[in-house]
């Protein structure tokens, strides 16, 4: 087992000048048994940054290491890797044992009876044991998944490679490989990469969370702290679910004190406190963008009990009841509706009124380039380095 | 965990136990170049050298056994324009009904015309009628449907010749027996040509029908219940929901049946045998006699052949380009 | 594998399949002479394998763009080389297409009549030149007739029916899959 080093990597394809450029100056470094997931919309280059490592994509720039070993010129088979499709890719002409079998077979020099006893022993991990001398045709879904998993531990190899392995099973047993794969991974110890354009599974499942976007990379930490403190207005609005209510505001000076107007609906107004505005040494005209957690706004029935300084009105259009809490759909005069996270009990009637306020604590601002300023909580990691941009 | 001299080491081992082909390191560009030649070495062979040397003969006398003649230029293609056999219109303004137009490029176009047309309305229409068919009587008229198409082309064009024989033929005797005059079916020019296409009909439209089957197979059972839920008479669910999803395939079995007729022979030759006079034959027929039979005229027929080809692969391709069959 | 100008290749591979074979026999035949096997089934044979080739190719072609790349890199991650996926991954996978390729092929070549009519002669002529020639202008040979014409059409009706699934694939050279 081992590392896996991707540094200043850069995937064009087409001619190195006017190609399309997939991933551009990628860094990850991924330590010995870390579960590292690449999460992303798709294009994003997370698939071709997972080929690359496995040896199926040409790297045009940069180096790609596993323990320590430059592997840019090495074959598939020489990396010894193991990799799980989004499609499984199961021989369909070989038994299950036949598949589980096979790389042992190419890529290791095991005797023919050691062989059996390590497909019979990875089946037994993933339970399929009944299923080795049948077909993938008569398999499910699931069952497929397990084979194709059950073929990449018993190689016992450097590193497993995941690509959207999950997005071809129905939403339980999605949850369920979710688990599985990890317990998986974790009693193993084998260094992981995952890749997967939701972000639930890269929330729950890795150790650190590498967002891309447009080939680059936004963010490389783990799920709590690129919830909590995404480093951009794109990593904040696609983690996250419901994701991240905006807003566009300027910042105004009144009565001595720091307001945000919402720039389309100059109604909308939220006061800071002096203390934000200090730290982020605010000037009156900066354009911000806000943003705030659905499960983080609070909803007042009565928008007359609201407090005019920090709150605004919305319109109640739809009410989601999801069991555990409703989501409400509010028309808050942007252009982009936003999404509140309300307990089940409140349930308000659509077209009312209702007042929203959020916690100083919660709110996130954004500079007009994107780039995070402040993010959840009030403590020193809050605030981001970079400068507001002032007109 | 293995050190770099062990892990070469353990590749090494495994791979000397193999096959020596299995053994070689080639670079995939390396590989490529390995698997591609052969094909194209011999595709070659087949399209550039044929196709230069056909272009090089059309430009000189050339017979077949004795070889190269004289260099005569476009000579070939000016004798080509002039022959009769090729192409022949006379036109007399006082008596504009009595014309003449033949030659083998008009008896081309007619037979391709008609034996294309209506092999792809009765091959839509039977494709149509077969799946319409429930699943126990399907196979069994799908086989008997594909059946002409299967019989070798030769077979089917004496079969065809035995049956309207005016002596022996058994579709005579069964028309007189419904007393019906059987028609000369091959006397006349123009019934000799209705001939040829009946037969070229009987034989090939089973290919459309096949086509245009798996077309209809393809598409998903939900657009026809949307255009029903949506309310739709039947001939806006056959206008909107099937003819476009076998639309590509009428343009494949189009392209094939156009192909194969540009180069239609054993069944013109055994039942009409280009006759009368010339009347059904057709260019690949003219083609063939020019330089298989008699003198061996080469140089001419390489003019008709280049000429063959381009008419031939220009309507094909257009149309492949058209449809993107080769995506 | 990616293969410069690959629509390129295929555009004239099929172009190629297109030609009416008579118009490239022309040129074949000086070729022959030349060479000196003239008429014949040396010549025959060449001329069919120069004709079928593309035939084979294309459908073949088709058979492999089937079948999901993951297949054949997974193969490559479990350590085979390009050759050892081909071999025991994509070739079994696309064994019956091949089979329905090489089917396909042996009923063109089995059934051409026009090539022959011209190559060979006498004792070599092939199968439909000899049905043609039992029925004279004058006289039918009835008996050698009806043998003829059941050795002629009996071999392809059976490979058709064997394989049924592929027919219209091989038929259109796999631009419809049956």
């Amino acid at each position: 087992m081992a590392g896996v080093t991707i540094e200043g990597v850069t995937k064009v394809y087409g001619s190195r000048e006017s190609g399309i450029v997939a991933v551009s100056d990628l860094d990850i470094e991924i330590s010995d048994g870390e579960f590292v997931v690449l999460v992303g919309p798709s294009g994003c280059g997370k698939s071709t940054t997972l080929r690359m490592v496995a040896g199926l994509e040409t790297i045009t720039e940069g180096t790609i290491s596993i323990d320590g070993e430059i592997v840019n010129d090495s074959e598939p088979r020489d990396r010894d890797v193991a990799m799980v499709f989004q499609n499984y890719a199961l021989y369909p002409h070989m038994t299950i044992r036949e598949n589980i079998g096979f790389g042992l077979r190419y890529s290791s020099d095991l005797s023919k009876d050691d062989r059996i006893e390590r497909v019979e022993d990875a089946a037994a991990m993933m339970g399929i044991e009944e299923l080795l001398d049948d077909k993938p045709g008569q398999l499910s879904g699931g069952q497929r998944q397990r084979v194709a998993l059950g073929r990449a531990i018993v190689r016992e190899p450097q590193a497993f490679l995941f690509d959207e392995p999950l997005s071809n099973l129905d939403a339980k047993l999605r949850v369920k490989m979710r688990t599985e794969i990890l317990q998986l991974q974790r009693e193993l110890g084998v260094t992981s990469i995952y890749v997967t354009h939701d972000q639930a599974e890269a929330m729950t499942m890795g150790d650190r969370v590498a967002v891309l976007d447009g080939g680059e990379l936004q963010q490389l930490a783990p799920p709590q702290e690129v919830y909590d403190h995404p480093v951009n207005r794109f990593v904040a609005g696609f983690i996250g679910s419901p994701s991240m209510d905006f807003m566009e505001t300027t910042v105004e000076e009144r009565n001595d004190r720091y307001v945000l107007v919402g720039r389309s609906n100059d109604t909308l107004s939220y006061a800071l406190d002096r203390s934000v505005t200090e730290r982020l040494e605010l000037e009156g005209g900066t354009d911000l963008t806000l943003g705030v957690r659905p499960e983080d706004l609070d909803v007042i029935g009565d928008p007359a009990d609201r407090d005019p300084r920090n709150s605004f009105e919305a319109t109640v259009d739809v009410v989601e009841p999801m069991g555990s809490d409703n989501f409400l759909t509010l028309d808050v005069g942007e252009s982009d509706s936003w999404t509140a996270r309300v307990d089940s009990s409140f349930v308000p009637e659509e077209g009312s009124q209702v007042g929203v306020t959020f916690d100083e604590s919660v709110l996130h601002l954004f500079a007009a380039d994107g780039e995070t300023l402040k993010s959840q909580g009030t403590t020193t990691e809050s605030y981001h380095e970079a400068e507001p941009m002032t007109p | 965990m293995l050190g770099l001299s062990a892990v070469s080491e353990r590749y090494r081992k495994r791979r000397d136990g193999q096959p020596l082909l299995n053994r070689l390191e080639v670079s995939d560009s390396t590989l490529r170049w390995i698997f591609m030649l052969p094909s194209i070495a011999v595709l070659a062979f087949i399209s550039i050298f044929p196709l230069v040397r056909a272009v090089w003969m059309s430009l000189h006398d050339w017979n077949l056994t004795s070889g190269k003649g004289a260099f005569v230029g476009f000579g070939n293609y000016a004798r080509l324009l002039n022959d009769p056999e090729f192409f022949r219109f006379e036109f007399d303004p006082s008596q504009p009904l009595e014309f003449v137009l033949s030659g083998s490029v008009v008896h081309q176009a007619v037979y391709t015309g008609f034996s294309v047309t209506i092999q792809l309305v009765l091959g839509v229409a039977l494709a149509m009628y077969l799946f319409s068919l429930s699943e126990r009587w399907q196979p069994i008229f799908r086989t008997i449907f594909v059946l002409p198409m299967l019989v070798t082309p030769i077979a089917t064009a004496l079969m065809w010749r035995l049956m309207i024989d005016g002596s022996i033929g058994v579709l005579n005797f069964m028309l007189e027996a419904v007393g019906i005059a059987p028609p000369a079916w091959t006397s006349s020019p123009v019934m000799a040509m209705v001939t040829v296409i009946m037969v070229s009909v009987w034989q090939w439209t089973p290919l459309v029908i096949l086509i245009v089957f798996a077309g209809l197979l393809s598409i998903p059972e939900s657009r026809y219940e949307a255009a029903r839920v949506d309310g739709a008479p039947r001939w806006a669910i056959f206008r909107h929901v099937t003819l476009p999803g076998i639309k590509y395939m009428i343009a494949i079995a189009l392209v094939f049946r156009l192909m194969r007729s540009f180069r239609a022979f054993p069944i013109i030759e055994t039942i009409t045998s280009h006759g009368p006079g010339t009347s059904t034959q057709i260019m690949n027929i003219q083609l063939y006699r020019t330089v298989f039979v008699g003198t061996g005229d080469a140089g001419l027929g390489a003019a008709l052949g280049i000429v063959l080809i381009v008419l031939t692969v220009g309507i094909c391709m257009s149309i492949v380009r058209r449809v993107g069959m080769m995506q | 594998m990616d293969v410069p100008r690959k629509t390129d290749v295929g555009f004239w591979i099929l172009s190629t399949r297109m030609a009416p074979p008579l118009a490239i026999l022309i040129p074949l035949v000086g070729f022959y002479f030349t060479v000196g096997i003239g008429q014949g089934l040396v010549g025959l044979t060449v001329t069919h394998l120069l004709i079928t080739l593309p035939l084979i190719i294309w459908i073949v072609k088709g058979f492999i763009d089937e079948l999901p790349d993951s297949l054949e890199e997974s193969a490559m991650v479990d350590g085979c080389n390009r050759i050892q996926a081909l071999r025991t991954v994509v070739f079994p996978l696309v064994a019956p297409g091949v089979a329905a390729a090489a089917f396909i092929a042996f009923i063109f070549s089995w059934n051409n009549y026009v090539l022959a009519l011209y190559l060979t002669t006498g004792a070599s002529s092939t199968l439909p030149i000899a049905v043609s020639n039992s029925v004279g202008t004058y006289s039918i040979q009835w008996g050698q007739l009806g043998a003829a014409v059941i050795v002629t059409i009996l071999p392809p009706i059976v490979l058709s029916l064997l394989i049924r699934n592929y027919l219209v694939a091989g038929m259109t050279m796999g631009a419809v899959k049956g």
